[in-house]
C-alpha cells in the first residue's frame, strides 16, 4: 500500500465521521460517536490530500463549530504531534476567517476557501453526534465529556482514566466531578486519591438519557496511530524493506500501548525479518478498514 | 537469535546505514576482529556472534567512541530486533586496546566501505588483525573462551613470520615479560 492508498482510505473514515456530523455526502455517515476535536486534527493533517474533505470539514466547522472545544482541541492536536502542522493551523485559520469560532491565536494564512454553506446541523439526535448532543445541553467544556464517559460506562471509572479518556486536565476533572457530585448527578467511590472512581449517580437527571448504540472508541488515539502509520509508509518509501520493518518496529513500540486501551491488534514483535515487514504491510493496509468498522 | 555470517553483516549494515540515513544521523566506526575475517572471508569459521569496534576515524586517529551516541545504540538495537541478531552484535568491547596504542600505520591500512551514504566502516587490515589475534591468543587470562578460536584464526590466515613478528613488535612497547612469553609461544606454535 503507497502513502496515497493510506491517505485515500483514512481520509475515507473521516469523510463517513464529517458526514455523520452533517456534511452532505454520498457515503454511509458513521452511526457511532465522533470525537470532533480528533476528527478536526486528522483532517488538517491530511493538508492537500483531500482538498474536498477539508473545504466540506471547514464548512462544518463554520457552521456548527461552536460545539467544538478550543482547549481540547489544543490539547488533542498537541497529544496526536499535530499542533505545528501547517495544514492544521491553515484550518484554524480559515474557520475562523470565514466566520466560525476563534480556538486559538494563530499567525497562519487562511486557505483559498469559499464556503458552500450546504452545512446545516439541524438536529443532534444521531449517535454520531453523541458529545455535541451532550455539549449542547450542559456547556462546551469537560462536564459533557465526563457525562458522555460516565454514561456509556457500566461499571465505576477511575478518574485517572476519565482524565485520559477526556483529555481535560485533572484539576478540571477533579472540579467538574466535585460539582456534578455535589449536584447529586455523580458519585465518587474514594479509596485514595489514586484509586478514585466516579460513577453516574442513580438519582442523576441523565439516568435516563439515551445511550449511543456503542461506545465511543478513543478516536484521538486511533488517529494519531493512523497519522504516525501513514508517516511510516511516506518516510521509509524510498527504502529497503529491512529499514521500513526496522521503523515499523519503532512505530509499534510507540503505539503498542494505545493500541491496546482501543482494542486494537497489532503484529507481534517476536516476528522478525521478511516475515515481520510481511505482516506489518498487511496490518497497515488494513488500517482504514479497522477504523472504518469503528464508524458503525 | 542469528549469528552474523558475511551477507548478514552486509545486509545489516546496509540497512543500519539507510537507518541512519531515514533518521538524519550519520556514524564511522573502526571494526577489528573476527568480524572482519568472517566478512572477507579469510578463515573458516563463517559467523562471528559480533563486530567489535576499537573507536571511530577522527582527523586521520582512532578515538573512543564513549560514551556511544544514544541515537547510534538505537539504530543498533533497531536493526538487531529486525534481523534477530544479539543486541550488541555492534559494540565497543576493545576500545580499551586504545590505551595501549594501536599496531604502527594502522589507520593507514584500514579498509573503508561505505553503506547507504550515512554509515562508514573502516575494517582493520590483515596485517593488524593477526597483531591483534596474536595478542587475544596470548592473553593470560585461561577463562577466556575465545584463546582456542583465535589461535585457530591465524591458522586460517596463514599468518607469516614476518606479520607475527610485527604483531610482537607492536605488543613488546607495552606489554610484560609474561605476555610477551605467551605471544612467543603462540609465534612457536603456529611457525614450528
Amino acid at each position: 500500500m503507497t502513502s496515497a492508498d493510506l491517505a485515500s482510505g483514512l481520509a475515507q473514515v473521516a469523510w463517513r465521521q464529517w458526514t455523520g456530523l452533517g456534511v452532505t455526502g454520498r457515503i454511509a455517515p458513521a452511526t457511532t460517536p465522533v470525537d470532533p476535536e480528533a476528527l478536526i486534527a486528522f483532517t488538517g493533517s491530511l493538508g492537500e490530500r483531500d482538498v474536498r474533505l477539508r473545504d466540506a470539514a471547514i464548512d462544518w466547522c463554520v457552521a456548527a463549530g461552536r460545539l467544538v472545544n478550543g482547549a481540547r482541541l489544543s490539547q488533542v492536536t498537541r497529544e496526536m504531534g499535530v499542533d505545528a502542522d501547517e495544514g492544521v493551523l491553515r484550518f484554524v485559520a480559515t474557520v475562523r476567517a470565514a466566520g466560525g469560532p476563534r480556538w486559538a491565536d494563530s499567525t497562519a494564512a487562511p486557505l483559498a476557501y469559499s464556503g458552500r454553506g450546504k452545512v446545516q446541523v439541524s438536529s443532534l439526535g444521531q449517535d454520531a453526534r453523541w458529545l455535541l448532543r451532550l455539549r449542547a445541553s450542559v456547556g462546551v467544556n469537560a462536564r459533557a465529556d465526563i457525562l458522555s464517559c460516565l454514561l456509556t460506562e457500566d461499571d465505576p471509572i477511575l478518574v485517572v482514566e476519565l482524565v485520559r479518556r477526556t483529555r481535560f486536565a485533572r484539576t478540571n476533572v477533579d472540579k467538574t466531578l466535585a460539582q456534578l457530585a455535589l449536584a447529586g448527578q455523580v458519585e465518587l467511590l474514594s479509596s485514595g486519591e489514586r484509586d478514585r472512581k466516579a460513577c453516574l449517580s442513580s438519582r442523576s437527571a441523565f439516568a435516563t438519557w439515551p445511550r449511543p448504540s456503542a461506545r465511543p472508541a478513543d478516536w484521538t488515539t486511533l488517529y494519531t496511530v493512523a497519522r504516525q502509520a501513514m508517516a511510516l509508509v511516506e518516510t521509509t518509501a524510498a527504502f529497503p524493506d529491512a529499514v521500513f520493518g526496522i521503523e515499523a518496529r519503532s512505530f509499534l513500540d510507540r503505539v503498542r500501548g494505545p493500541l491496546g486501551a482501543a482494542h486494537l491488534l497489532a503484529p507481534s514483535p517476536a516476528t522478525t525479518g521478511a516475515a515481520f515487514v510481511e505482516e506489518m504491510r498487511v496490518w497497515i493496509g488494513s488500517l482504514p478498514g479497522l477504523l472504518d468498522q469503528l464508524c458503525g | 537469535m542469528r549469528k552474523l555470517d558475511g551477507d548478514i553483516i552486509n545486509d545489516a549494515l546496509e540497512a543500519l546505514g539507510a537507518t541512519l540515513v531515514l533518521r538524519g544521523l550519520s556514524a564511522n566506526l573502526v571494526i577489528i576482529g573476527g568480524g572482519n575475517l568472517v566478512y572477507a572471508g579469510l578463515v573458516t569459521r563463517t559467523v562471528t556472534r559480533d563486530l567489535d569496534v576499537v573507536g571511530r576515524l577522527d582527523a586521520g586517529a582512532v578515538v573512543k567512541i564513549a560514551p556511544m551516541p544514544q541515537a547510534l545504540a538505537q539504530a543498533i538495537l533497531d536493526v538487531a530486533r529486525q534481523f534477530d541478531l544479539a543486541p550488541d552484535w555492534i559494540n565497543t568491547g576493545p576500545m580499551s586496546l586504545l590505551d595501549k596504542g594501536l599496531p604502527s600505520g594502522f589507520v593507514g591500512r584500514l579498509e573503508r566501505e561505505e553503506y547507504a551514504g550515512a554509515l562508514t566502516i573502516w575494517f582493520a587490515a590483515r596485517r593488524d588483525i593477526i597483531a591483534l589475534k596474536l595478542y587475544a591468543a596470548a592473553n593470560p587470562n585461561l577463562n577466556d573462551p575465545n584463546v582456542g578460536r583465535h589461535i585457530q584464526d591465524l591458522r586460517d590466515l596463514v599468518a607469516t613470520a614476518e606479520e607475527l613478528a610485527f604483531g610482537r613488535s607492536w605488543m613488546a612497547a607495552w606489554a610484560d615479560a609474561g605476555l610477551l612469553a605467551a605471544a612467543d609461544s603462540v609465534i612457536g606454535n603456529l611457525t614450528g
